[in-house]
């Protein structure tokens, strides 16, 4: 019989999961965070400036960026089934927003970039690899399920860290693997400081990006939401009557309705 | 004897059953396909099949891919022409649409886009801002890998990306399965290949003059948000498809001036990985 495979199938999954359980304790909590919901978060990568903030807490999710090093900018709010986007008209802060399920409708008017703003959305692509179910986080097809391949002492830049590293396959339609992208995650002292991406393609390792996390922790301030105050809110551009005769819908207002959560 | 007849005819619509599945390999698809594979050829076509117009806005292209040319405001509805020429490393897309074009060339680990614009016989080559310098950005392999080659537009793309081996488009694309070949008259013949899935279906049709390839066709349906059925069609005439690359377009016109842009992310210290 067959006990030698079976044998040798036992012997994977005890290594597989001897592997795992060597991930940083660090990772687990984040991982938590992450994926119930409940952080703020705030990143930038190396060789760029300005900084970009995700906060997400009861079901929404706010993004808005600091280019430079001043003001936060509003880039893209979700909550219940909407989605939202910002701008200003004679500078005084709108809003516009969209049901969810109209994402992606040939309707939409292209002038207002729904889709960049649902890719706004979502967790770089580095830290998504915690998160990989993230509900505003999509990953092409080819892509798969990151696994977690190991853990190292790394010295980058001068400074030591704890490094995890996972793995994930870009695979093609013949159903090989045609290069894989590899996330190290540094690590020091329990706090996660940079992700680094990597491809691997054809014997060759390429560094692609570093992400600087500034700031992520599973508490959010009282006043996270308070930027989202009595602004006027029109409804998207969906190519009717209203947007022929240049008249936006207003909605209501967002802030008050929606702070009170 | 009857009996006998009868099998000869089954083992004859069975061979015929076969036969087109046996010349998938030896199609006249097969040498195009190596070029592309290659990537060592020039090929030049029109889109004489502009795309329809689906919203009282729609200047811009809906579709949102990566690396693929976006159809300049005042272009949206009108046919176009382009150019892909590759050689090894390099690889020049250019999309006209007549007046004026979209150019992206890459030389190794570089990427450039540029405008040519129509002056009279001949093309005056600008930068993305109007002025002379041009912009080197860093190229990205992953997203080839992940998202698949680009040929300019993204219907032009998929036109020419389905011809690619399975090996060579990532997993998750539509799957072209060849379906037959037949012959049209006057030195014509065909080749079908066909996706199809809960998404949609798309069929495409290349067209031979004897194996030259002339041109491309494709009917494609899917559904919109409310579940109707929607079709599309595209059809490309093509103009030179040939395993020489046209070296003239492959070095950067000598009149932009170069802003380095790529050198950005190189001061990072590069770190092994294995463990």
């Amino acid at each position: 019989m067959n006990w030698k495979k079976i044998a040798a199938v036992f012997m994977a999954c005890g290594l597989m999961t001897g592997a795992a359980s060597a991930q940083q304790p660090a990772a687990e909590s984040y991982q938590n965070m992450l994926q119930q919901g409940k952080f703020q978060l705030e990143y930038t990568y190396e060789g760029e400036s300005g900084l970009t903030r995700i906060t997400t807490d009861k079901g929404m999710r706010l993004v808005d960026k600091q280019p430079d090093g001043k003001d936060w900018n509003l880039e893209a709010f979700a909550a219940g089934d909407k989605i939202y986007q910002f701008y200003y008209e004679d500078k005084k802060q709108c809003a516009k927003s969209l049901p969810l399920n109209l994402l992606g409708s040939s309707s939409l008017s292209p002038d207002e970039r729904w889709d960049k703003k649902q890719q706004a959305l979502s967790l770089p692509d580095e830290l998504s690899v915690l998160s990989w179910q993230d509900k505003w986080t999509s990953h092409p097809g080819s892509l798969s399920a990151p696994a977690f391949t190991g853990s190292s002492q790394r010295n980058v830049d001068g400074a030591d860290y704890d490094c995890d590293q996972y793995l994930c396959d870009i695979r093609n339609q013949a159903g090989g693997v045609s290069g894989q992208l590899a996330y190290n995650f540094l690590y020091h002292e329990g706090k996660l400081m940079k992700v680094q991406k990597y491809l691997l393609h054809q014997g060759q390792e390429q560094l692609l990006a570093t992400l600087l996390v500034v700031k992520l922790d599973g508490t959010v301030p009282e006043d996270a939401f308070a930027s989202l105050d009595n602004i006027p809110l029109y409804r998207a551009d969906l190519g009717d009557i209203n947007d022929l005769l240049d008249v936006p819908v207003q909605e209501g207002t967002l802030g008050g309705s929606i702070n009170a959560h | 004897m009857r009996i006998k007849k009868w099998i000869a005819a089954a083992a004859l619509g069975a061979l015929a059953l076969c036969l087109p599945f046996d010349t998938a390999s030896a199609g006249k698809l097969d040498a195009y396909r190596n070029m592309l594979v290659a990537h060592n050829y020039t090929i030049s076509y029109e889109n004489i099949t502009p795309p329809e117009r689906i919203h009282n806005r729609d200047v811009v292209d809906m579709t949102y891919s990566f690396g693929r040319i976006p159809t300049p405001q005042n272009y949206a509805q009108k046919s176009y022409s382009g150019m892909i020429v590759a050689q090894g490393e390099k690889r020049y897309v250019e999309v006209n649409y007549g007046g004026e074009s979209r150019i992206s060339l890459r030389q190794a680990d570089k990427t450039f886009s540029f405008k040519g614009i129509a002056k009279k016989d001949k093309v005056e080559y600008k930068g993305m801002n109007g002025g002379k310098e041009v912009t080197a950005l860093k190229f990205h392999p992953e997203n080839e890998l992940l998202y698949g080659e680009s040929f300019g537009t993204s219907e032009v793309s998929r036109l020419l990306g389905a011809m690619l081996p399975a090996s060579s488009i990532p997993a998750g694309l539509p799957v072209y399965q060849y379906v037959g070949a037949g012959n049209l008259g006057n030195g014509l013949s065909y080749e079908d290949y066909r996706a199809s899935s809960s998404a949609g279906l798309e069929a495409i049709r290349y067209y031979f003059d004897g194996t030259k390839l002339v041109r491309i066709a494709s009917a494609s349906y899917d559904r919109d948000e409310k579940g109707n059925l929607v079709g599309h069609k595209c059809i490309l005439k093509i103009k030179d498809f040939s395993a020489v690359p046209d070296a003239s377009k492959l070095a950067l016109p000598e009149n932009l001036k170069v802003v380095d842009h790529s050198q950005q992310d190189k001061g990072k210290k590069k770190h092994g990985f294995g463990f």
